[in-house]
């Protein structure tokens, strides 16, 4: 038999599995939207590990990470760089946010800040924001897949049935399971993606170069401006450490605040496992060394990959003599961190929507609830569908930008959380002015000082607008203010017994 | 919710995390900008920001050993779903 049938013969199995997993993860959540949502905030240490970190590196890091560091050398350690100071905050921030939603019932991050500032319109903007953020990040996974499972199938399976098959079956397990069939394939996923990127990493450099150390002083020879910090741009001329730099700062800002990240301290079965999960998140975070080792080995490769520098993994695999078996794990490997990210996208699309942007202003029973984030699912995933067979470009620095509006949520959290002062006009005038800033400059890059990130420049402005207009407005009354932050040296609002409960109605005082 | 950690102790994982941020950007960064020495085959550059990255997994686990001790000091296993 050729090749590209045990290919396709593995990563089917791969598929059957992971679908397995997803439908059988669902049998053992409730039928409520706190089931759907939060995994009726029963998620342990192991579920929770694998859904962070196979949630965080998405088919960017597994394809996009090796393609940096083969085109732009050094440029890549700035993905090595912020995922540690974003996540640390979380071991603090995350038991608070875990512990007010028990309190008040909430599964998504917008109950959370509305819940702090209560504001329909700030419910409605993240509600887009997160919908617009997370189409072309959709788009991408799904590109990602149907790109690997074309090129290891020579073309027999193309890019259009590649990507339906792959996210068919997402959706599929989805629909029906939740988050807890999003939980327990990433920990398949995860294990998966761990495994390839550090036998290849370590493998491909060994194999072309007898050695890790022995392929760096090649590279240097031959090529030294790709191992100095901050490397190169995607079009080859040197990085400005202004960029660099801001690319960690917003990176590291914004990561939590992903919603679909964020929406994950509900599901945690108590403060520790969150606790645990933040100081494990290093030992997944160094998987992007060997990640970054395959995109280096193919530097001084004769060949160039065919379809650019994010095909460099599939080409280095195909064009190096492996084993079909070979072939077919790293194909499913790559589908994983696809996969793995596209789940909890799509899930956490379908689940913002209704709960921040519909609910606010139509009351809806639960049943109603979990049959309208269905429906999102499929709508969402249609959708990214189609912009995905689109081959346009655009779409990778729409979510490139999307990344400096999505770092504005991180104020309002933290003053929700922690600052009695802050007022709903003080958060909402952050909010848009601080969009409103980093949009400006992301649509006029040339004006941005020192190559800065627009989302720097916007946290820039957001930061002052959330302290000066909150203190020229008067301050929320004791009690609310209570129910949020945590009084020095003792406790928040004492837990009402009922507050525990599923999806208790959104309340405004 | 849990015993209030030292003040000292929360300056000092503020410095290292300030330090962190410092050390992985620029300025910071220009100082160790460099290829060898080779660190398990690794430039040195890349070595240290992944060695950054150990170094704030192990803060971590230190500042929770730290926080449990204190839990179990004043009889709160911090593990209940409430939080207390």
């Amino acid at each position: 038999m050729e090749r590209w049938v045990w290919v396709t013969l593995i990563l089917a199995g791969y598929l059957a599995v992971t679908l397995a997993i997803g439908l059988a993860a669902g049998r053992r959540s409730s039928d409520t939207v706190s089931g759907y949502v939060a995994a009726d905030r029963d998620f342990g240490l192991l579920v929770m590990y694998f859904v962070t970190g196979a949630s965080v590196f998405s088919a960017f890091a597994f394809l996009g990470g090796p393609g940096w560091a083969y085109s732009r050398g050094a440029a890549a350690f700035y993905i090595l760089s912020y995922g540690v100071l974003g996540m640390a905050p979380w071991y603090w921030l995350g038991p608070r946010v875990a512990e007010v939603g028990r309190r008040r019932g909430y599964v998504t991050q917008a109950q959370l800040l509305a819940g702090r500032f209560p504001s329909r319109l700030l419910s409605v903007l993240i509600a887009a924001l997160t919908l617009v953020a997370f189409v072309p990040y959709i788009t991408l996974q799904m590109r990602g897949a149907g790109i690997v499972i074309e090129a290891v199938t020579d073309g027999h399976i193309p890019l259009w049935a590649g990507a339906a098959l792959a996210y068919g079956i997402v959706m599929l397990y989805v629909i029906f399971a939740g988050v807890m069939a999003v939980g327990w394939t990433n920990t398949f996923q995860g294990v998966f993606m761990l495994v390839i990127a550090w036998s290849l990493g370590l493998y491909l450099p060994v194999k072309l170069y007898g050695g890790v150390g022995p392929m760096f002083e090649a590279i240097l020879a031959e090529r030294p401006e790709l191992l100095t910090v901050p490397g190169l741009t995607a079009s080859g001329e040197p990085w400005t450490w202004g960029g660099y730099s801001s690319a960690i700062l917003v990176s590291a800002v914004g990561l939590q605040m992903w919603p679909h990240l964020f929406m994950k301290a509900f599901a945690a079965r108590d403060d520790d496992t969150l606790r645990r999960t933040v100081i494990l998140f290093p030992t997944f975070q160094l998987f992007l060394i060997p990640v970054f080792l395959i995109g280096f080995s193919g530097v001084l490769f004769p060949q160039a990959p065919p379809d650019g520098p994010d095909s460099i993994l599939p080409f280095m695999v195909l064009s190096t003599g492996m084993p079909a078996l070979v072939v077919g794990l790293f194909c499913a490997g790559a589908l994983s961190a696809s996969m793995s990210t596209g789940d909890a996208l799509l899930h956490g699309a379908a689940s913002v929507v209704v709960e921040d942007g519909v609910r606010p202003f139509w009351s809806l029973s639960d049943a109603q609830q979990r049959l309208l984030m269905r429906v999102l699912v499929v709508a969402v995933g249609a959708v990214a569908y189609v912009f995905a067979l689109d081959e346009d470009s655009s779409l990778v620095e729409l979510l490139l930008g999307s990344y400096g509006i999505i770092a504005q949520l991180a104020p309002p959290v933290v003053a929700a959380l922690y600052w009695r002062r802050a007022t709903t006009a003080g958060a909402l005038a952050g909010l848009v002015g601080g969009s409103a800033v980093s949009v400006f400059f992301y649509l006029n890059g040339h004006l941005r000082p020192f190559d800065l990130h627009e989302g720097v420049l916007g946290l820039l402005a957001h930061v002052p607008l959330l302290v000066l207009v909150s203190l020229a407005t008067p301050p929320q009354e004791a009690p609310h203010v209570r129910a949020f932050v945590e009084e020095r040296g003792g406790s928040a609002e004492p837990a009402s017994p009922a507050a525990s409960a599923h999806s208790t109605p959104r309340e405004h005082p | 919710m849990t015993p209030r950690m030292p003040t000292g102790e929360r300056l000092a994982i503020a410095a290292f995390f300030a330090a962190y941020v410092a050390a992985v950007t620029w300025p910071g960064l220009t100082l160790v900008n460099r290829v060898h020495p080779l660190v398990l085959g690794l430039p040195f550059v890349m070595a240290w920001i992944a060695a950054w990255l150990v170094a704030a997994g192990l803060v971590l686990w230190g500042v929770d050993r730290r926080a449990r001790a204190r839990r179990h000091a004043s009889g709160d296993d911090g593990a209940a779903p409430a939080g207390r």
